[in-house]
């Protein structure tokens, strides 16, 4: 067995990153705590280069180092580095900025720890550093009502969705004996009570919380459009990374594999996809807030997400979901960057407030568009060959595997496409299509937000094209 | 790695469209440079199909994309995806100089035209299903914005609708893709449309949502094709949608993008589920004839031009569906000739709406009369343009739409009917067209202030006369467009009656 010191490296440099970041915050005078978010690139970028060096293994029972947190682990660093480049254009002058960067850093360990659990414990654990990093992110501006009100909301239905995942964690220890994942499954594979069911069902509404699916959406417009954007751009990715690949694990090891996911699971997985992308799509169209079109937006795709788990076991779907996963990051970030930007300038991106953006900032607007049509899956950005495998792996399952369910959930992804196009043609529309009187000519952008947009531009159209990032990812799963 | 023709058909518009981005004043250049490379390349290969007649595809190329899911840009014409490719390039050269004194925002707008004429070259040109579909929706964006961005009052919810309307068309096209794939055998997989065709028996053996995955399949690439034709119910995207956009835009839009419908139905619907067009081929061929009547019938209560306009191609249009539903090698290779016909006099049809509405400033029928007295040109033209719309024996509307009309008269079942009842639209749109020529042009000047204005100028003469002079050499001479087009619908046929049980 490797040392769970090695094993765990990234983790590590991340959880000694926020202290020293936190140090730093200390000794540095008032006025020159900017350079605090170098030190949190740097300790992400250390991170990554430990992560692809760490090998792979188990920490006893508690975190699992396997290809699906060697997957996620990159994810969520690269989305973290992101977002730490814009914050720190976005807030030069700011004395709060390291105590920002403590949490961007603590929200990436959560996410680590969570994406690598494979003990009710540890999965617990992690979801409450991210979640404690998030409400504080969320109601970063606590001058601003509505910031202050996102914060209270997160923490409110994120208090609610953690007792009734250690409700259903109880009862799992509880029925079985066990809270390792492994545990769990093995008394599952001889025996497969309702109760555990609904006490498993029970432990992922923590889970389902993160990924903002429904029913356990409902914070997430609020929260959206009222903390600042870079933060959504923080929350609305990094934990679903996380809660993705902590999901596969989960289902993997704890539904018996000759079941999995068992049609119970299975029916469910795809009917809180199918309820997530009607909701999102149909509320979407009703919206006057960009950021909440961009909220419910992320509630569809993250139903998407779980429609490609649906079609459990094998690597394909994993690699389908991870596919989606990357292109989602990308363009998510990459539009709240753009959104973000409009906000400061213009006080709010309400529809409305966009008006006349492509003439004021042409290149931003294009930038905004090309994210919003990855989104909306428009061939041959990032998104659309996103939905393609995750339809695929669906069509698949429903007509090969004979779970027909998934070829209804398949139909419902490409009808709310459809209707979801429209919300996003409401954001072009404000902010291409509207004109407005002469605005002033807008400072230029920050250097790092520029090279963040011009990332994640290449990114949505590469990944576009890359054809066989599927494969890619399906092999290196593989090993498992 | 050479590049073949085909390719620089599609590279050539997305370069320039580049080139167009850097300046206002050499844009409109780049952009008929970039429309002019697909026109030559879709020239010379149709003339090569005139003398060379032949159902084989020519210039054929392949690189490499993804060999583990089987795409690749693999690109080759036939007589009817050449012409469809020389009649893309040159209304695409022809909307430029239409657009040639554009004054908002010129470089945007010829760079998205240059991304319109790559999607849709790239259409006409791929045999590959995924390219094709990827290539299908990238031409809604650049329409979406060049009607939202440069059109008329409503522009903004018209090309919204648009942009749904043609989205939610064809994403079960995307599903049939998938299900398609997925149905191969493993290291089979591929998406080579010529492989796929004669994969037909698998399709209808392989069941999708209880029903064949050959009848999914079809059902999905009709509403895609009929949402673009458009046909009768699903039109209403079109009035709307022409009446907003740009005079330019208009043009491309009925010079091109509706012949995409039936092109997909050419080269999707009928060899990859023959057994299913086989079973359905009546049911197009009623929608043909009810979007024939109906068009007709609603163009005659027009009283904006740009709506009757749109309105004839929604019945004009009818007759490429009737044709390619009879069956028949008359009626389909007429079906082909009428699309490629129709892009000829409705681009200069809705040209000449343009050059009046640039003058008078509203399109209202009858706010005109008697321009022949100060605009004799215009008049000539128009009258041409007219009587080719109506079908007139010497003039391009002619062959297609009579072909078109024999084959189905002679197909089985019930065509006959129908190209009696087709018939009936010959009339129709002779009392709409040359009702709206007596109104506009002939009789005396209701408006004075009319007689002040110009007659076209050299621009304008640059635009409508090649148009006029393909009109009348197809008109008189159709033998080589007809020749190049037959052996394709031809082979296509054959395929399809080897499914009959």
């Amino acid at each position: 067995m490797m040392d769970p010191l090695q094993l765990l490296l990234p983790e590590g440099i991340v959880a000694i990153g926020v202290i020293a970041v936190l140090v730093a915050d200390i000794l540095l005078p008032a006025g020159r705590k900017n350079g605090v978010g170098i030190i949190g690139i740097f300790i992400c970028a250390a991170a990554l280069i430990a992560a692809a060096v760490s090998g792979r293994g188990a920490v006893h029972q508690m975190l699992s180092l396997d290809a699906l947190s060697v997957l996620a682990r990159p994810g969520i660093l690269l989305a973290t580095i992101l977002v730490l480049i814009v914050g720190r254009g976005e807030q030069q002058r700011d004395d709060g900025h390291p105590a920002w960067v403590a949490l961007m850093l603590s929200l990436a360990l959560g996410a680590l720890v969570t994406a690598a659990a494979s003990n009710m414990v540890t999965l617990y654990l992690g979801l409450e550093v991210m979640s404690l990093a998030g409400y504080a992110l969320a109601g970063w501006k606590a001058g601003d009502r509505q910031s202050a009100e996102a914060g209270m909301k997160y923490v409110l239905f994120g208090a609610a969705a953690s007792g009734l995942m250690l409700f259903g964690m109880s009862h799992i220890y509880g029925l079985t004996g066990h809270l390792d994942f492994r545990g769990i499954g093995q008394v599952l594979s001889q025996d497969m009570p309702v109760a555990v069911l609904a006490a498993l069902m029970l432990a992922s509404v923590g889970i389902a919380y993160k990924l903002a699916i429904v029913p356990f959406h409902f914070y997430a417009p609020d929260v959206y459009q009222g903390a600042p954007a870079t933060a959504v751009a923080a929350l609305g990715t990094v934990p679903k990374i996380a809660a993705t690949a902590v999901l596969v694990r989960g289902l993997l090891m704890t539904v018996p594999s000759d079941l999995a996911p068992p049609a119970s699971f299975g029916w469910a997985l795809s009917l809180a996809a199918m309820a997530s992308l009607l909701v999102a799509a149909f509320t979407a169209i009703t919206s006057r807030n960009a950021k909440r079109i961009v909220a419910f937006s992320a509630i569809g795709h993250a139903g998407t997400i779980i429609l490609a788990l649906a079609a459990l076991p094998g690597p394909a779907p994993i690699a389908a979901a991870a596919f989606y996963l990357a292109a989602y990051t990308v363009a998510n970030i990459g539009a709240l960057v753009c959104l973000s930007v409009f906000e400061n300038e213009r006080g709010s991106a309400d529809l409305s407030a966009l008006a006349g953006a492509m003439r004021q900032r042409p290149w931003l607007t294009s930038a905004l568009c090309l994210f919003l049509f990855s989104l909306a899956g428009v061939p041959p950005l990032a998104g659309f060959l996103a939905k393609w495998g995750v339809l695929r792996e669906a069509l698949h399952a429903g007509a090969q595997l004979g779970r027909s369910h998934l070829t209804v959930a398949a139909l419902v992804l490409l009808a709310s496409t459809a209707v979801s196009a429209w919300a996003y043609l409401l954001v072009v529309r404000a902010a291409v299509l509207q004109p407005a009187a002469s605005q002033p000519n807008p400072p230029r952008l920050a250097p790092g937000t520029v090279a963040v947009l011009v990332v994640c531009a290449a990114a949505t159209i590469g990944l576009g094209l890359w054809l066989d990032g599927f494969a890619v990812i399906a092999r290196s799963l593989g090993g498992r | 790695m050479v590049i073949g023709p085909l390719t620089w058909s599609v590279l050539a518009p997305l370069a320039f469209g580049a080139l167009c981005l850097a300046k206002d004043r050499s844009a409109r250049w780049f952009a008929l440079l970039g429309s002019l490379v697909p026109l030559a390349v879709g020239l010379a290969a149709l003339g090569d199909f005139a003398r060379h007649p032949g159902s084989d595809f020519r210039l054929l190329e392949t690189f490499p994309w993804s060999v583990a899911l089987g795409a690749s840009w693999t690109v080759g014409v036939d007589g009817i995806s050449a012409a469809m490719l020389a009649l893309s390039g040159l209304v695409v050269a022809i909307a430029t100089i239409s657009g040639w004194n554009q004054q908002r925002s010129p470089r945007a707008y010829h760079a998205l035209t240059m991304l319109l004429l790559a999607a849709m070259n790239g259409v006409f040109v791929t045999l590959d299903l995924l390219v094709f579909y990827v290539c299908w929706e990238v031409m809604l964006v650049p329409m979406l914005l060049l009607i939202g961005l440069w059109g008329g009052d409503q522009r903004r919810y018209a090309a919204m609708k648009f942009f749904v309307y043609t989205l939610a068309g064809s994403v079960l096209m995307l599903a049939m893709l998938i299900a398609m794939w997925n149905a191969l055998p493993d290291g089979q997989r591929t998406f080579d449309l010529r492989v796929l065709t004669t994969q037909w028996k698998l399709w209808e053996s392989t069941a999708f949502l209880g029903i064949p995955l050959a009848a999914f399949g079809f059902l999905a690439v009709l509403l895609a094709a009929l949402v673009k034709v458009p046909a009768v119910p699903l039109h209403t995207w079109l009035p709307h949608a022409h009446v907003q956009a740009p005079t330019a835009i208009s043009v491309i839009l009925a010079g091109i993008l509706l012949k995409l419908g039936v092109y997909a139905l050419y080269r999707l619907a009928w060899p990859l589920f023959p057994a299913q067009a086989l079973h359905w081929g009546w049911l197009i061929g009623l929608i043909g004839v009810i979007g024939i009547l109906w068009g007709a019938w609603v163009a005659l209560g027009q009283r904006d031009l740009k709506r009757l306009v749109a309105y004839s191609s929604v019945s004009h249009m009818g007759f490429c569906l009737l044709g390619l539903a009879s069956l028949s090698v008359a009626g389909a290779t007429g079906g082909m000739v009428q699309a490629v016909t129709h892009g000829l006099s409705s681009s200069l049809l809705f040209l000449l709406v343009g050059v009046i509405y640039d003058r008078a400033h509203h399109r209202n029928v009858d706010g005109f009369g008697g321009l022949a007295a100060p605009m004799p040109r215009f008049a000539w033209i128009l009258l041409i343009a007219c009587l080719a719309g109506a079908g007139l024996p010497g003039l391009a509307g002619f062959p297609g739409e009579v072909m078109a009309l024999f084959g189905s008269f002679t197909a089985g079942g019930y065509f006959p009917w129908f190209a009696v009842i087709a018939t009936l639209s010959v009339i129709l749109s002779a009392a709409y067209l040359l009702w709206m020529l007596k109104r506009v042009a002939y009789g005396p000047l209701l408006h004075p202030e009319h007689a002040a204005f110009p007659d076209l100028d050299a621009r304008e003469l640059a635009m409508t006369v090649p148009l006029v002079a393909l009109i009348v050499l197809i008109g008189v001479w159709p033998g080589p467009l007809v020749d190049a087009l037959r052996p394709s619908c031809e082979a296509l046929l054959t395929h399809v009656r080897g499914a009959m049980p």
